[in-house]
């Protein structure tokens, strides 16, 4: 069931209605079939994986509290915490690999053996990647981690930590919850409240607009171009590759505004994924104001225990690689991704190792940091970067990301004011509408940015203009939103990871 | 006291979210009808401004006793006011361009609420089922969208609107304006429509022929008419091939809303009577086996005991309607042949009542029939023949054909038996006055136009001494 389909249009409002009219004690149990349904309807199969994962890190995690409170002496009971904890995380990630990733390596080493000429060749299967398995289990794997480190108590209710895991909102697509946070508030008593439905209304209409207004018609452009490079060299995979950010950024963000609006609404705070990415002054800004639940996940979670910054540089730039090298792999079991992910650590690297260099730029020119034209460079420069980054990200594999960069190199600047680019599959007017909506997105992120709440603003507002802002992004939505007839309801992309 | 001051501070603690609903709502419905108004274009496109017109009508009627439902064969063929001369009833046509028989049951509903109805005649054009096999194509949603601007909102209209497609529909269902949403940025239609919307004819639901100038003329109570004739002596059409009938010539879904539409009548003590509208003949025998479509429709009819005729199986002595002067094109009747049908319409819908149908009116089948009618021409099918290994071989044939250059054009006669023929063919390029000869009385069926050519073409047909002619094909450049 997609966000951007009727079906999930009618489940949400009768999950919504039927969870605050039921007694609050019988609450999580309402959520958590209403979770596991919304799971099912994509594969009812598959949603015994996700019970399986969340058994075994229920019982490791029970585990781990057990031997904590035992009168084991303290390397033994160190011992058998990490062993419980190294089976729990080896269960799961095993689960991840052979659903991910195994058809990826096999085909890796198969690749090898061939250029080799070694006849071997290991068979390969036809696996159905669970949709959401890389969250769920990232979610389920750091809530072990925390029991470990005795940051919270092993969840004793079965039923809610198994609503933890699979609450529908965020359970495909995050945002990565933790338990510090989640679990906390399953077991709160949420009393219905007109400024969280009031708020969790505007959230999934901005969602929404983001998602099928901005995304879905950006990614006409981005699909035509990328579809068939050897047409569009130049500027158009410029163009393109520049509006894939938007596109990405639209997608995703419109998912977590939605997910966040429909638990807000239930009285649950999901965590903030985004924070005006693209107005980062610095890659690892960008990444500090990117998919912050799996930033963080990652330095919280693999960057600190591998030493962080406190090892020494090379270990540092050791480390970071190692991170996004992982988190390029999170992302798919593809080498573009890997790519992608190597080259956001690289960019890091490179920046912290040229920031002495850059400060003294700064202070012989005599540059002030705060100006508006200093701070639009960088901007500039950070978008510049993690723009190219994003190339490999949509490639649909090594070769054709070769062929992009390939086609990059002709000159053809004219194409932007020549009409070309109304021949990718939005007509002129259109495509000057989705540049219209651009501009109101970078408005609303520069808000962000500057730390004003929006939505505050428009909540201390009149009802009736609160009332024309909601009938207006019903509206363009209803009106400009790409779905329906002509169009297959689109799948979200992080969908896939 | 303290359960009023309850109460008030309850009040209160919701007046905000009452407020807010409210005003959302209002707001919404404003937007909407303002969109709607610049958007929808409810009188352009498949004859809505006749359909603005008819409802119009329907609605401001005080009385109808019979209903005719079904597509433009009843509006064009059945004149209401003749009937009501015959049996001194009301009688309405609620008939809309290839009626959906979905579209028919709510539109059923919808009078039944209105009306005390005594009698529904339910039109079955066998294309209806043919062409909306599939409810969720957009041809057919097109057409259940005309009824739907017509229809004052009420509960009726939702179930119609949920049933009419799959849930991955509603969007254009439900929202008028989703529909037209491509032309948001065009400008012009925005201007034609409210050109349209604040002209008099709009305001006061008065058909106006978009398409055909003033040749189409709407009557009263759901009649359309025409005077023009159809151009030529015998009946032409461009199909390549008539398509047979397959098992089922109605369709799973067709099927299931004609049954509703039946069981739906004699549940609520409405009688019905199923018709098919005669039509020209060179279709229905181009296809074959017309019959497989009778013997379907009597068997659904027979088995609720009610009655079917279908006028296409009528004796010439009752009802000969051979002539191509009867019709405005090669489906639909003009004037002429609408009065000659409704008389004889009239007269079975009489003698129904009084059980006194001659028992000869009707052959069994429509072979029967086309025996009964001995060897005559029906038509021409003439069309661009696009198989390229069939081009290659007659190109070899054809001395004077390009195939580079020029596009292939071939005949096939559709007749009872058979018949000698030879064909003049000349064309009018555009532009030009005379006409050119490009075939002088030959058996040659194929002929070539330039592809890079605009023009009109003339067939004449040679059967004997006697020379008939087709009505003009306009050909333009192939893209």
């Amino acid at each position: 069931m997609l966000f951007n389909s009727i079906d999930f249009i009618l489940f949400f409002p009768i999950v919504a209605i039927i969870y605050y009219l039921i007694p609050n004690k019988f609450r999580y149990i309402w959520l958590l079939v209403c979770s596991y349904y919304f799971y099912m309807c994509w594969n009812a199969k598959y949603a015994l994986l996700l019970l399986f994962s969340t058994a075994v890190t229920y019982v490791v995690s029970l585990l781990l509290e057990k031997i904590e409170n035992s009168d084991y002496a303290l390397e033994k009971k160190i011992r058998r915490k990490k062993l419980t904890m190294v089976f729990g995380l080896a269960v799961n990630l095993v689960l991840l690999g052979y659903f991910k990733y195994f058809n990826f390596f096999t085909g890796t080493i198969n690749k090898v053996l061939e250029k080799i000429s070694m006849e071997m060749v290991i068979p390969q299967y036809d696996i159905l990647l669970p949709v959401g398995i890389s969250f769920f289990v990232f979610q389920a794997l750091s809530y072990t981690i925390d029991v470990y480190r005795k940051e919270i108590y092993a969840e004793k209710n079965f039923f809610k930590y198994a609503l933890f895991v699979s609450f529908f909102s965020q359970l495909v697509a995050g945002p990565i919850e933790r338990s510090k946070n989640l679990l906390k508030q399953i077991n709160e008593r949420h009393r219905l409240e007109y400024k969280a439905v009031w708020t969790g209304l505007l959230l999934m209409l901005w969602g929404f607009f983001l998602k099928l207004v901005l995304a879905d018609r950006i990614a006409i452009v981005v699909n035509e171009v990328y579809g068939s490079p050897e047409n569009y060299p130049g500027v158009y995979i410029v163009v393109a590759t520049v509006l894939f950010a938007f596109q990405i950024y639209c997608d995703f963000n419109g998912y977590t505004m939605i997910a966040r609006g429909a638990a807000g609404i239930m009285g649950f705070q999901l965590m903030e994924n985004f924070d005006a990415p693209y107005y980062a002054g610095t890659v690892s800004e960008f990444w500090r104001r990117w998919h912050i639940s799996l930033t963080s996940w990652f330095r919280d979670y693999l960057y600190i225990p591998l030493g962080g910054n406190r090892k020494g540089k090379i270990r540092k730039y050791l480390n970071i690689l190692t991170v996004f090298g992982l988190s390029g792999l999170w992302h798919g079991a593809s080498w573009t991704y890997v790519i992608w992910g190597l080259l956001n650590g690289f960019y890091q690297v490179v920046g912290d190792l040229l920031k002495p260099a850059r400060d003294f730029v700064v202070e012989k020119c005599g540059i002030k940091r705060e100006l508006f034209s200093h701070k639009f460079l960088k901007w500039f420069t950070t978008f510049v970067f993690v723009d190219f980054a994003w190339l490999f990200f949509r490639a649909e594999g090594l070769g054709h990301a070769k062929l992009l960069i390939k086609q990059l190199f002709h000159f053809n600047p004219w194409i932007l004011f020549d009409g070309s680019l109304y021949q990718l599959g939005l007509a002129e007017k259109n495509f000057q509408f989705m540049i219209g909506m651009l501009l109101v997105l970078f408005a609303v992120d520069y808000c962000k940015y500057k730390k004003l709440d929006i939505i505050e603003k428009i909540y201390k507002q009149g009802v009736w203009l609160q009332a024309v802002v909601f009938a207006i992004l019903f509206w363009v939505i209803i009106i400009f939103g790409i779905y329906g007839v002509e169009y297959e309801a689109s799948q979200f992309i992080y969908f896939q990871f | 006291m303290k359960q009023v001051s309850s109460f008030i501070s309850s009040f209160s603690k919701y007046k905000k979210c009452f407020l807010m609903v409210v005003f959302t709502f209002v707001f919404c419905v404003i937007i909407e009808r303002v969109l709607c108004f610049f958007l929808v274009s409810d009188v352009l496109g498949n004859g809505s401004s006749w359909e603005r017109a008819l409802f119009h009508e329907f609605y401001e009627q005080e009385e109808i006793d019979n209903l005719f439902l079904g597509s433009s064969h009843v509006f064009y063929n059945v004149i209401p006011e003749q009937l009501d001369e015959i049996n001194g009833e009301k009688n309405f046509n609620l008939t809309t361009g290839v009626q959906p028989y979905n579209g028919s049951y709510y539109l059923l509903k919808e009078a039944d609420r209105k009306f005390d109805l005594s009698h529904v005649y339910l039109e079955m054009y066998y294309a209806v089922p043919v062409y909306h096999a599939d409810y969720n194509e957009l041809s057919v949603l097109t057409r259940n969208w005309d009824i739907l601007y017509q229809m004052p909102f009420s509960y009726n209209k939702f179930a119609y609107m949920c049933e009419m497609s799959d849930k991955e529909y509603y969007s254009m269902t439900f929202f008028e304006t989703r529909r037209f949403a491509d032309d948001i940025f065009d400008l012009e239609s925005i201007k034609n429509n409210v050109t349209i919307k604040t002209g008099e004819n709009y305001k006061q639901h008065r058909f106006v022929s978009y398409d055909n100038g003033e040749q189409e003329f709407y009557a009263r109570k759901g009649y359309f008419y025409t005077e023009a004739e159809y151009e030529g002596d015998v009946f032409g059409t461009s199909t390549g091939g008539f398509v047979p009938f397959e098992e089922n010539p109605i369709g799973d879904m067709p099927e299931q809303y004609l049954r509703k539409i039946i069981e739906y009548c004699q549940k609520n003590d409405i009688e019905i009577t199923l018709f098919t509208s005669p039509m020209p003949d060179y279709g229905l025998f181009g296809m074959g086996n017309y019959d497989v479509y009778v013997e379907k429709v009597n068997e659904i009819a027979g088995e609720y005991g009610i009655s079917y005729y279908d006028f296409n199986l009528c004796n010439t002595e009752y009802l000969e309607l051979l002539d191509t002067s009867y019709f405005c094109d090669g489906e639909h009747m003009n004037v002429a042949g609408a009065e000659k049908f409704t008389s004889v319409l009239g007269t079975v819908m009489q003698a129904e009542k009084n059980s006194a149908l001659p028992e000869d009116m009707f052959y069994e089948t429509y072979q029967e029939k086309i025996a009964a009618i001995g060897n005559r021409i029906l038509g021409l099918q003439y069309y661009v023949v696009n198989d390229s290994e069939k081009i290659a071989q007659i190109e070899k044939e054809l001395d004077d054909f390009d195939a580079e250059k020029e596009r292939l054009y071939a005949m096939h006669l559709i007749s009872t038996g058979e018949v000698q023929t030879e064909y003049r063919i000349s064309k009018i390029p555009e532009g030009q006055k005379e006409k050119t000869v490009m075939q002088d009385w030959s058996e040659q069926i194929y002929f070539a136009v330039p592809k890079e050519e605009n023009g009109t073409i003339y067939i004449e047909i040679k059967i004997g001494n006697e020379i008939k002619t087709i009505s003009p094909i306009y050909y333009s450049k192939m893209e």
